[in-house]
């Protein structure tokens, strides 16, 4: 029976042996703190060119209605009392 | 600040705040890193895996609250349901003698004399990563952690009795295993 228990003794001061801590490398450590602390920073995404193109199209389209509009109300100054 | 409880800790972090979360970060990396580097055997993918422990964490820290359950038996949990699917994935990779994977300074200094003792270790850090996952867990936490009994209870969810009665047979098992390995 002692025997036994010493066999388990001397079994777990070999685990003990194998199973020192390890520390984790410094770099590492102080790398995931700062990325785990510190957000993320906002950054503006460059459009596509399907973002380009649907942009420059609105954006025309506005100037066009938008000059309409003007030279309608500039044709009823001119000539108020043209037949529309 | 770093002598704050990790409740405390937990309802600032919780509240956004940064630094508190840090010192539950600082507080326990280095077991979260040694749990995994020993359940794993590669220091590179301890590391990965311990980056994402506590981004898990970090991301549902909120979540945490009276879940029954210290912040240091969550982090366990999650490394450890980590560490499995990291095992299943990696089912058919090569694994690597843990030993050849020691820091330089976990190294032997004398290599010749220290030989034998050297490949026991070796073949018995192999023997335990072949254990059941619990029973790793409880090795790891006894040895590496330095953790009682009642600790390594409340990390997994068994009683102080459960503990013990499961490492006094893993110890049994392992060192069948080890003579029956040397007798061959």
């Amino acid at each position: 029976m002692n025997r036994q228990i010493d066999a388990i003794n001397a079994f777990e001061t070999q685990l003990q042996s194998s199973l020192r801590p390890v520390d984790p490398d410094r770099q590492f450590v102080s790398h995931l703190r700062y990325r785990l602390l510190t957000p993320p920073e906002t950054v503006m995404e460059p459009s596509s060119p399907f973002q380009q193109l649907t942009v420059s199209i609105l954006l025309a389209s506005t100037i066009i209605s938008v000059s309409l509009v003007l030279g309608l109300a500039l044709l009823r100054l001119l000539f108020p009392n043209s037949k529309a | 600040m770093p002598d704050i409880s990790d409740d405390l800790a937990l309802a600032r972090a919780a509240q956004g705040d940064p630094e508190a979360f840090g010192v539950l970060y600082e507080r326990y990396v280095g077991r979260i890193y040694n749990y995994i580097y020993y359940r794993t055997g590669s220091p590179l993918d301890a590391e990965d895996l311990t980056a994402r422990v506590f981004f898990r964490a970090h991301n549902h820290i909120s979540r945490f609250k009276n879940m029954g359950v210290p912040f240091s038996a969550w982090l366990y949990r999650i490394a450890h349901n980590l560490v499995a699917n990291w095992h299943r994935d990696n089912s058919r990779r090569h694994e690597v003698p843990l030993e050849d994977n020691l820091p330089l300074h976990q190294r032997v200094e004398q290599p010749e004399a220290m030989l034998i003792t050297s490949q026991e270790q070796e073949t018995l850090l192999i023997r335990i990563r072949k254990l059941p996952p619990d029973r790793q867990q409880l090795l790891i936490l006894k040895f590496v952690e330095g953790m009682s009994n009642a600790e390594v209870g409340v990390i997994m969810s068994k009683s102080e009795g459960a503990v013990k009665s499961l490492y006094h047979r893993t110890l049994l098992a392992l060192r069948d295993q080890m003579d029956h390995n040397e007798e061959e």
